[in-house]
């Protein structure tokens, strides 16, 4: 007996060690801190500026900053008092500054802030009747547009080949250059309208081809690298709820000059166009998906998307849900590829 | 000098798990297999449906399967397995609607009857912090109409007993010493985990490694390692890759004596987990964690009594994705009224979906923590290696009289989070569960089988509230009872019923893909549910059977209206495993 329990006093000795071995752990918290989701709020930082005159042809920001109590949905607009030009940041940091507020006069919807004039900014929140708003800030010197990039279109040149098409004319509306809207940039833009009567869910489209914008086969980027290059495009919203843009990219995937829809493939990105206005609307090659639709692009030659191999790009008007209750429409301007970052003007 | 000597363990063709269909026999080829019919008659009704007018509130369903299993032994030592399946949905009549599948391929054999291997489809499990497939909720002790379910899903996704299924090599070989050690035995196996896209996706491969020392009078104890990688060069486009490692030993040591025993048991052990080469921008860590279990146990042999007094101890950071991985998949969409509502919403799944539905459950493990809903499991919803646990367990198992009549078992946990999440607050968590069978019929000595079962669960979560932030309260009473009747041989009467009350709050973990927790979700619940199940079974053997049952399931949540429902059913089931 005294043996057994000599040995199982030594068992219980080395249980005691994994014990003291095994409790060591990180105790840091885990996860962002509760108080700063779910905590009360309040604003501890009233909206202050960096500066009240800035001229963005020089290169200046304004660096916005404002201090909360807790991390919540946030939307801050910058708006041109003149021009109407508007500018939104979003976020849901409490701590408004640096990186994430910091304008340099850059626009979200068309048009430009004008030198001369003056903006203001608010910040407004998702879930709190609260709102911030900053001193007035004198614009000295505007943005000048950026330059380079593969244009699509601007939709200015008379001579440029678009291929419109449409499921049932008599859905359509307008599918077309117009300019009877100020546009986002020049005098001209193409817009679709059209109403889905037999609930197909496709209104129209418009296809602009790499050999009509570029005069290539395909469009040139100097990467095939897709998180390096931005597609852009201003979209005109008339706020109608079932509005939805598909963009589809279409590659030719053998290289011999044509795009087979049923063999090669179609990745394409879809918007919910529910804004009003000029929306400058921007996103990274990556993020398109490979398009669903049977026999359309769902089937990639080469099974993986290659940005080089684009050599038509089709904007289509959807009617979300098919519904035929309103009509849908959206207006496209100035679109454009952009490499390393997104188009800024 | 010491000088040691061993010996191979001459081993036999012996390495079947319960439910394998491996036949006995040693004939040259041997066939068995499994047939199944299901037929299912379904209703639904209530607050959801209010204002409906596009879902049916009656559909018919089912199927009928074949599996037809070869076993070949072309040498003394040697076996293949092919099983085919055979399947045709209800209504696919003249040959639309069937497939056949390929559901088993396994070849297994002996190497001078020394060295154990298997090649193919393997199921395979090691121990409940390295690779464990753990039982899902809502089955404590469940009566009889309950059971047959539970082995249909099971024999569906693989399950044997804690197995998981993957597609690999395993052997295994031991050794024999004359003094010291009885025996060292020692397993590997390599097998894929997760197919590469060609692209961005890599190889999965899951490893492992055990080395078993036998003491033969005092115990054992087992070295596990195993490791869950991805294979860079398997995708063209990407070469990022992750790693999770997991090392252990488990340890089972006493003194059996004649009239009882006394021991310790339990696994301690470290995990990591390695990122290499990720695109994304943010900071991603590697995880480093331990763990530790160890418990008392004490067994009075005569009197059918055992105790487990354990202490437990999971790191926050403890990754071990063959053992994390959760059976019940909570976001699987349901087989009955997937969707429902004008909006045609996902319906929510009900326990007659959880018991019943074979569609539910997970095939293989992945390497991140699986969504779980807290009204159902809380405490320990990645089983015993949930991370981020500190406390202790008591289990109590009583294996009955000596006419068998009785049978009961009690088990506690009392845990608490070691890392808080999101606060320094922690939570404490609370679960006591149990279940008795008494074989009433051996009372009065009955010829007729007349078997009831009972169990149920109570649990816990709390922790207070900080600066304005709501505390957590989430409380789950669970009860089950069963009882079967043999009406004449063969026959039974069966009738069952689950409860589930569950009231509270909690904060969901929102994660991204590399565990980290980015967000907390607020979570409510205020429902109850109820299923009960009635009918009969007709035993043409003990692996054929033939069942007419009824189910009425009722979902009544107090928060969201429409996720209230009743969910009724008429089943016909003939299974057969041969």
């Amino acid at each position: 007996m005294k043996k057994y329990l000599l040995k199982l006093s030594s068992a219980m000795l080395l249980a005691l060690a994994l014990v003291l071995a095994g409790c060591s752990h990180d105790d840091d918290l885990e996860g962002p801190e509760l108080v700063d989701l779910f905590g009360e709020f309040e604003i501890l930082q009233p909206l202050t500026v960096s500066r009240t005159t800035v001229d963005f042809s020089a290169g200046e920001t304004v660096e916005f900053r404002a201090l909360l109590s807790i991390r919540t949905p946030w939307e801050m607009r910058i708006e041109g008092l003149t021009s109407g030009a508007l500018k939104v940041f979003e976020s849901n940091e409490k701590d408004i500054s640096g990186d994430i507020a910091n304008w340099n006069g850059s626009i979200t919807f068309a048009p430009s802030f004008q030198m001369g004039e003056q903006a203001v900014a608010t910040i407004r929140f998702t879930n709190y009747p609260d709102s911030l708003v900053s001193d007035t800030i004198t614009i000295t010197g505007a943005r000048p547009v950026p330059t380079g990039g593969v244009l699509i279109s601007d939709f200015e040149d008379p001579n440029q080949a678009f291929n419109v098409f449409s499921e049932a004319q008599f859905e359509e509306s307008i599918n077309g250059i117009a300019s009877t809207l100020p546009a986002a940039f020049g005098s001209n833009y193409h817009y679709m309208k059209g109403t889905d009567n037999n609930g197909s869910v496709f209104v129209c489209g418009l296809g602009v081809s790499a050999q009509s914008a570029t005069g290539e086969v395909h469009y040139p980027f100097t990467t095939s690298n897709e998180n390096r290059v931005y597609f852009n495009a201003f979209i005109y919203g008339e706020g109608a709820q079932f509005t939805n843009m598909v963009i589809d990219f279409q590659e030719d995937d053998n290289l011999d000059g044509t795009y087979v829809p049923a063999e090669e493939g179609t990745y394409n990105y879809t918007i919910k166009v529910d804004w009003v206005g000029w929306k400058l609307v921007s996103f990274p090659l990556s993020e398109t998906q490979l398009s669903t639709n049977g026999g359309l692009g769902n089937i990639d030659a080469n099974g993986r998307k290659e940005v080089d191999r684009i050599i038509n790009i089709q904007f289509i008007l959807l009617s979300e849900g098919g519904q035929n209750a309103e009509p849908v429409g959206y207006g496209i301007d100035y679109a454009v590829f952009t490499e390393g970052q997104p188009f800024q003007p | 000098m010491i000088r040691y000597s061993f010996l191979f363990v001459t081993l036999v063709l012996s390495w079947t798990l319960a439910g394998e269909l491996w036949a006995q026999e040693e004939k040259k080829v041997t066939f068995g297999g499994a047939g199944r019919f299901w037929m299912e008659n379904n209703s639904i009704d209530g607050d959801a449906l209010e204002g409906d007018t596009t879902t049916a509130t009656r559909e018919m369903g089912g199927y009928a399967l074949f599996d037809l299993g070869i076993t070949i032994r072309p040498g003394k030592n040697a076996e293949i397995v092919a099983i085919t399946r055979f399947n045709s949905e209800l209504d696919g009549f003249w040959g639309a609607g069937i497939t056949t599948d390929i559901r088993q391929l396994t070849a297994r054999g002996l190497i001078k009857e020394k060295v154990r291997y298997k090649v193919g489809d393997l199921n395979t499990a090691f121990t409940p912090y390295t690779m464990y497939n753990f039982r899902p909720e809502l089955r404590v002790n469940e009566a009889s109409i309950f059971r047959n379910f539970e082995e249909i899903i099971n024999y569906e996704n693989f399950y044997q007993d804690s197995t998981w299924r993957q597609q690999g090599a395993e052997f295994d070989f031991a050794l024999a010493f004359p003094k010291g050690i009885k025996e060292l035995s020692f397993r590997g196996l390599i097998a894929k985990n997760r197919q590469t896209d060609f692209f961005f996706r890599p190889d999965r491969i899951f490893g492992a490694a055990q080395v078993g020392i036998n003491q033969g009078t005092y115990g054992r104890v087992d070295l596990t390692y195993v490791n869950l990688f991805e294979l860079a060069p398997s995708a063209m486009f990407s070469d990022a890759t992750s790693m999770n490692q997991v090392m252990s030993a488990r340890y089972d040591m006493g003194m059996d004596k004649e009239n009882s025993y006394l021991g310790i048991v339990g696994e301690a052990g470290l995990s990591g987990v390695m990122y290499e080469n990720q695109a994304a921008t943010e900071t991603i860590e590697d995880l480093e964690d331990s763990f530790l279990e160890v418990g008392l146990r004490g067994k009075l042999k005569k009197s059918g009594l055992m105790g487990t007094l354990s202490f437990v101890d999971v790191g926050p950071e403890f990754r071990s994705a063959a053992a994390q991985t959760r059976r019940l998949d909570v976001t699987a969409p349901s087989g009955a009224f997937t969707r429902i509502g004008n909006e045609e919403r996902v319906r929510p799944m009900s326990m007659g979906d959880i018991i019943t539905d074979r569609n539910v459950y997970s095939r293989t493990f992945g390497p991140l923590l699986g969504n779980f809903l807290p009204y159902l499991e809380n405490v320990q919803p990645f089983g015993a290696a949930t991370p981020n646990r500190r406390g202790i367990t008591l289990n109590v198992q009583y294996d009955g009289d000596s006419a068998g009549i009785f049978g009961a078992f009690v088990n506690t946990a009392l845990l608490s989070e070691i890392r808080g999440q999101g606060t320094t607050e922690l939570r404490d968590f609370t679960k006591v569960w149990g279940g008795v069978t008494a074989r009433l019929h051996r009372i009065y000595g009955g010829k007729q089988k007349l078997i009831f079962t009972a169990g149920a669960s109570y649990q816990s979560t709390a922790r207070d509230g900080v600066e304005g932030v709501d505390a957590v309260d989430l409380s789950t009473t669970f009860v089950e009872s069963g009882l079967e009747y043999e009406v004449f041989s063969g026959m039974d009467l069966l009738g069952g019923v689950k409860f589930l009350s569950s009231e509270g709050n909690e904060f969901l973990n929102q994660r991204d893909a590399f565990d980290a927790t980015t967000f907390y979700n607020q979570y409510s619940v205020d429902l109850t549910e109820t299923f009960f199940a009635g009918g009969f079974r007709y035993n043409f053997n003990e692996t054929v059977f033939l069942t007419l049952q009824g189910h009425f399931s009722t979902i009544e949540d107090n928060l969201t209206q429409r996720n209230s429902f009743d969910l009724n059913r008429v089943l016909i089931v003939y299974n057969m495993f041969f």
